[in-house]
């Protein structure tokens, strides 16, 4: 499906892709377009698939700026713990 | 007093070789079990698991898993589940476990659970057959749940899923998707059942504690939301101790 017209789509359709692309399958990008700029927000469990999510972005949404503010996960250790009654 | 280790969606794939053992490697320090709330991989293929299954490997501790949305989509349940079993995960859809630690014993009732929405606001087994699935589906793994947790004659029961039985813990997340976040059904099961602390994932967006309307502890333990390798619960005491006896029993559905 080609990228939509009506910018007002433009998010939702950017969403489903990030989701549903094979090499991508990245359900918890926030997409948000604002003037010519579309944001990305979210976590992903490596260096390599936020900017895989970027890229693919850019390529999917030509002529609009892509700002990749997606994160990393990070997989350190825990230091404390609830106790629960 | 038992020490429970969990953590949901960490979305496994095969470039996530080397990135979990480094965190996972404290959980014989820390804990007495590990609990993985669902989407333990990114597609869900049996491959994927299998590098799960290597970054899990000297953690020292049971694990228990639940699967989640993204563990059925290459539609290889069976393989997948084989693959984690075979590797010492025990894989719970529907049915029981137990872990022992020095005398305590802690039942854990598993399912992935489904959507459909929270009370007032939901879904109804009525209209199109798709419709009606969809609610159905829900309504028979509350069931489930509900039967496993009653089934359960332990100190402590914990209550492990993949989808959120209380708007609580979607706190961040978009009013408009909490029907397919979660389902009201499965609190309901287990308060009618009941249950010491509930874990579950898939709201990436939402926030960790919550609390169902029986007075049960809900702990939404997706990775993005307590953003470290596992969290840590401890059912019994205020204070760690060194447990050094641990076993399990009881059956997971094939």
């Amino acid at each position: 499906m080609n990228t939509p017209v009506q910018p007002e789509y433009l998010g939702g359709w950017l969403s489903e892709r990030l989701a549903e692309d094979d090499d991508v399958h990245e359900l918890g990008i926030t997409v948000r377009v604002a003037g010519d700029a579309v944001f990305l927000t979210g976590v992903v469990s490596t260096e390599e698939r936020r900017d895989l999510v970027g890229a693919r972005a850019a390529e999917l949404a030509p002529g609009y700026r892509v700002r990749n503010e997606v994160t990393v996960a990070s997989y350190a250790a825990p230091e404390e713990q609830e106790s629960l009654a | 007093m038992i020490r429970i280790a969990a953590v949901g969606d960490i979305h496994v794939g095969e470039d996530s070789r080397g990135r979990l053992r480094p965190g996972f490697a404290s959980l014989r320090e820390n804990a007495d079990v590990l609990l993985l709330a669902g989407d333990l991989t990114r597609c869900g293929s049996p491959s994927e698991a299998q590098v799960l299954v290597e970054e899990l490997d000297g953690a020292g501790v049971p694990v228990v898993a639940v699967l989640g949305n993204h563990d059925h989509h290459a539609a290889r349940v069976k393989e997948l589940t084989s693959v984690l079993r075979t590797g010492g995960v025990t894989v719970l859809e529907g049915a029981s476990t137990v872990v022992e630690v020095d005398g305590c014993r802690v039942g854990i009732a598993g399912t992935k659970g489904f959507g459909g929405g929270f009370a007032g606001a939901s879904g109804s087994d009525f209209g199109e057959p798709e419709m009606k699935a969809f609610v159905g589906h829900t309504k028979a793994l509350a069931q489930r749940l509900h039967d496993s947790l009653a089934s359960l004659d332990t100190d402590y029961r914990v209550a492990l899923l993949h989808y959120a039985p209380v708007p609580d813990t979607l706190a961040g997340e978009r009013l408009e998707i909490f029907p397919f976040l979660g389902s009201y059904l499965l609190a309901e099961a287990i308060d009618s059942a009941g249950c010491d602390l509930v874990l579950h994932g898939h709201a990436h967006g939402g926030t960790e504690k919550g609390v169902t309307a029986g007075g049960v502890h809900v702990r939404n333990v997706a990775q993005p939301v307590i953003r470290q390798a596992y969290a840590r619960y401890c059912l019994g005491a205020d204070s760690i101790s060194s447990a050094t006896s641990r076993t399990m029993s009881g059956a997971a559905a094939p």
